[in-house]
């Protein structure tokens, strides 16, 4: 597992969570050792063990499934629904299921045909990053922007088309009971060897920098 | 194959699943959408078919990203009933002038993590050590409740008087929720002094200079901590007491 140079100043936010996380029931052994790596915080994190004790003691039964406890996760489903629905509205194109600007689709044959050789591309993997079936934030930068150029849109155009999500093709049945499924993404690297390209081609994909 | 977390800890490694959350995610991996539909529904932990809340989380993310609505819907739905029944335990109408909107607000507040302009990682933790993540949450509502109770209403029975002895753990669900709401509302240097002694086990003072006490947590001395623990003292028994 890669290890990121740690951060000078880590935020409150996340030293409380490592806090809470870092065993099962918080001691004084735990509190002294945080309190010493990050005397900046030494206030907030007496305080914050002080309610996680408190909490705690609170667990110890069962949920309770009642009409009042039914209402309330309603409540709460229709209020992120809203609340989900007002984002889609005023960004259409980001975590949306409503498709989204696709540069790549309303491409003529012609076109697209030169495009794809000049991004050193194939067929399969235009086709793949037409529906998005490609992790957004496994295509390197450098690509994306070279992906704009060739379409001749700005790069917040690209952006936002990989951020929505998969197309499922028309072609895919199903059995009445499913709803069809867009294939599972893949990450950029994976779809440049599962797309019929040269090792050549491969190489000059995966060898330019980000 | 299971998405790898994202949120990093202080020194810079990834948080990871623990294992069996990783195990309990990848069997569902295989499971149909109606299948996954109904154990949702399952709360019932010792059930072959309950589902880890972990799991819930990582799967409502996936059928966010894949953009399946009716999917994530339908398991969100699932989350929140099983998070509402866990907030009646935690936070029942004995704990709260204000119980039904302290739940409403966490529940709210967990809501707003699965929408579309929350951080990415926002609900890594969720998929860590769900119970944890939970706690937190809650514990940020019931901060901001508690700040603005104006006063106590009894609420205790009294069959089993919790006030006889403020270290033993309370009979009743009733009076342990009565005991923490009331540890709440003590003034913060009494909380603090009562649970780092109480709780955590922290010696009141010590000749050692090097020795972590309630009285260097608190920064104060020895003395002024066995005044705080003596006002906790009284001051539970009151309000406990609903004088």
């Amino acid at each position: 597992m890669k290890t990121e140079k740690p951060k000078t100043s880590p935020t409150l936010e996340e030293v409380l969570t490592e806090f809470a996380f870092a065993q099962d029931k918080p001691d004084a052994t735990l509190l002294n050792d945080f309190t010493r790596r990050f005397p900046a915080y030494t206030e907030q994190l007496i305080e914050y063990a002080v309610e996680l004790a408190i909490e705690a003691t609170t667990e110890e039964v069962a949920p309770t499934h009642t009409s009042e406890s039914s209402a309330a996760a309603m409540r709460a489903m229709s209020r992120f629904q809203n609340r989900q629905f007002e984002l889609q509205e005023q960004s259409p194109t980001v975590g949306n299921a409503a498709p989204a600007t696709n540069p790549i689709a309303s491409l003529g044959t012609t076109k697209l045909r030169e495009i794809t050789q000049r991004l050193n591309a194939s067929p399969v993997l235009m086709m793949k990053l037409r529906d998005r079936l490609i992790r957004a934030d496994t295509i390197p930068s450098w690509f994306k922007v070279q992906l704009a150029s060739e379409l001749g849109v700005a790069n917040d155009i690209v952006d936002a088309h990989f951020a929505a999500p998969a197309v499922i093709a028309m072609a895919v049945s199903f059995k009445a009971d499913r709803k069809p499924q867009a294939a599972p993404k893949e990450s950029f690297a994976e779809a440049i060897e599962s797309s019929g390209l040269t090792l050549e081609q491969q190489t000059v994909l995966k060898g330019s920098k980000v | 194959m299971v998405r790898p977390l994202t949120k990093r800890k202080t020194t810079g490694d990834l948080y990871q699943r623990p294992a069996e959350v990783t195990a309990a995610i990848e069997a569902t991996q295989g499971l149909s959408r109606a299948e996954l539909l109904r154990r949702c529904r399952v709360s019932d932990p010792a059930s072959e078919d309950f589902l880890r809340p972990e799991c819930l989380v990582y799967m409502i993310r996936a059928a966010q990203g894949d953009g399946d609505e009716e999917l994530s819907g339908g398991l969100l739905s699932g989350l929140f009933q099983r998070c509402s029944a866990m907030l009646m335990s935690t936070i029942p109408n004995a704990r709260s002038q204000r119980a039904a909107d302290a739940r409403q607000q966490v529940l709210d507040r967990l809501a707003d993590k699965f929408l579309a302009d929350a951080k990415p990682d926002a609900l890594d933790m969720f998929e860590v050590r769900f119970g944890v993540a939970f706690r937190s949450l809650r514990i940020d509502v019931l901060r901001s409740v508690t700040a603005t109770e104006v006063d106590l209403v009894p609420l205790v029975e009294d069959e089993n008087d919790p006030s006889s002895d403020l270290r033993a753990e309370p009979v009743t669900h009733d009076a342990r929720h009565t005991l923490a709401r009331a540890i709440w509302q003590l003034p913060a240097e009494l909380r603090r002094a009562y649970i780092l002694v109480n709780v955590y086990g922290y010696e009141i003072e010590s000749v050692d200079p090097e020795t972590e006490t309630a009285a260097t947590k608190c920064g104060v001395s020895g003395r002024a901590i066995r005044d705080r623990l003596a006002k906790a003292k009284r001051e539970l028994q009151s309000r406990l007491e609903g004088k």
